[in-house]
């Protein structure tokens, strides 16, 4: 049974996947460890921005002292 | 230069109306900068408050790419405004009263007062797709404040007087809107918040996942799992024990010379209810060193959680910008 958090499963694959027939009680620990721990943490996005000053090749400028 | 917020995507406007998102018209948003510019049909959006707290004066910048046809006006691009207030109430900036000018509002939660507006030849290009910077300085938010407004970088208007909103006393937060009630596209990106002027800054590069990284503990664990522009919470990657990292590669910086003076680490993450790993920690790979900053105890429904770094927290002094391309994205377990 592949399923990510959020991945719509029917309940009779949910029965057959915990070998359980409906009626039957179902751990919420059982039911996490079939489902392939999707208990714990989710991260359904991340990004990271960087603020940027400057944009151009720049011109450095030196002072030439003789 | 101190970066009070930063974002432009979904998932740094965690409240209020629901985001729309542009991918497709990069008219709209730099796209050697953003992944897309963002809009509300209806309502508004708010950020996360400020990190550092809320501030009475400062620096709000961000860019606008429209198209209205024939014109338009009484648009509020975006503002800064009051988290407690629940509703976006504070100072928004837009387009005015008249057609292509830009106009100084503030909003009260329920309406929308133009204080000023330009009264030039129209400063707004309404005929084409367009995309502007625009800068606003706040000067002493209360009874006797300022506001300058920059148009792609030159003045372009000021009120002083009364911006102050009944029961709001500071501004902690980004809000915007962006709707066009004449049926036109506007969408925002690059917003930043500044002590100090922004007018000098380049603009806020989206560096999203793009690869899978060096170390991938969690499971569900390709990048394209948690990589998308627009929210989709039916698919996510995810570990339930402590300690694990999970890592993806980056999007480069746009070609040129910059200097970093602050990057954002933003995640939309839950912890379910009597979950072993209940909290998530975000950092950086660089090179093989990775650094993560404090814990963020999850909800268990889907939030942002963001974190700030004016340094690379894997050398604890200023970003390198010939090393930004190669890091890593590090979420962490905890």
């Amino acid at each position: 049974m592949s399923t990510g958090a959020g991945v719509n499963v029917s309940k009779a694959n949910a029965y057959a996947a915990l070998d359980k027939s409906p009626g039957e009680n179902v751990s919420k620990a059982n039911l996490y460890a079939t489902l392939e721990k999707t208990a714990g943490i989710n991260v359904s996005k991340a990004v990271m921005y960087a603020v940027v000053i400057g944009g151009t090749p720049q011109i450095q400028q030196f002072v030439c002292i003789t | 230069m101190s970066i009070l917020w930063c974002g432009g995507e979904d998932i740094d406007f965690p409240n209020g109306a629901a985001v729309f998102v542009d991918t497709t018209n990069a008219n709209f948003f730099r796209n050697t900068f953003s992944r897309c510019g963002i809009s509300c049909s209806t309502g508004w959006m708010w950020s996360k408050p400020f990190p550092g707290g809320s501030i009475t004066s400062g620096w709000l910048s961000g860019h606008v790419g429209y198209n209205h046809g024939t014109g338009t006006n009484n648009v509020h691009y975006f503002g800064l405004v009051n988290s407690a207030s629940g509703n976006a109430s504070g100072l928004w900036v837009g387009e005015g009263s008249t057609s292509s000018q830009l106009g100084i509002y503030t909003f009260n939660g329920t309406t929308f007062t133009l204080l000023a507006q330009t009264t030039s030849s129209p400063i707004l290009n309404n005929s084409t797709n367009q995309s502007i910077k625009i800068d606003v300085q706040v000067i002493s938010y209360g009874a006797s404040g300022t506001v300058n407004l920059f148009f792609n970088g030159a003045f372009a208007l000021t009120f002083t007087g009364n911006i102050a909103v009944s029961g709001v006393s500071n501004l902690d937060t980004v809000a915007f809107q962006s709707h066009d009630p004449a049926g036109g596209n506007i969408w925002v990106s690059e917003l930043i918040v500044s002590s100090t002027d922004t007018r000098s800054l380049q603009g806020l590069v989206t560096m999203a996942p793009n690869g899978n990284g060096t170390t991938q503990n969690w499971s569900n664990p390709a990048f394209t799992n948690f990589n998308p522009i627009v929210i989709n919470d039916a698919n996510s990657t995810f570990v339930n024990t402590t300690g694990q990292d999970e890592q993806a590669t980056l999007i480069d910086l746009p070609s040129g010379n910059f200097s970093i003076p602050m990057v954002k680490i933003a995640a939309r993450a839950l912890a379910t209810s009597g979950a072993t790993a209940t909290n998530l920690k975000l950092g950086v790979n660089n090179g093989g060193t990775v650094a993560v900053a404090s814990p963020h105890a999850l909800t268990t429904g889907f939030n942002t959680v963001e974190d700030f770094f004016s340094t690379d927290p894997t050398t604890s002094v200023a970003w390198v910008q010939s090393q930004m391309n190669g890091l890593q994205l590090d979420l962490r377990s905890a």
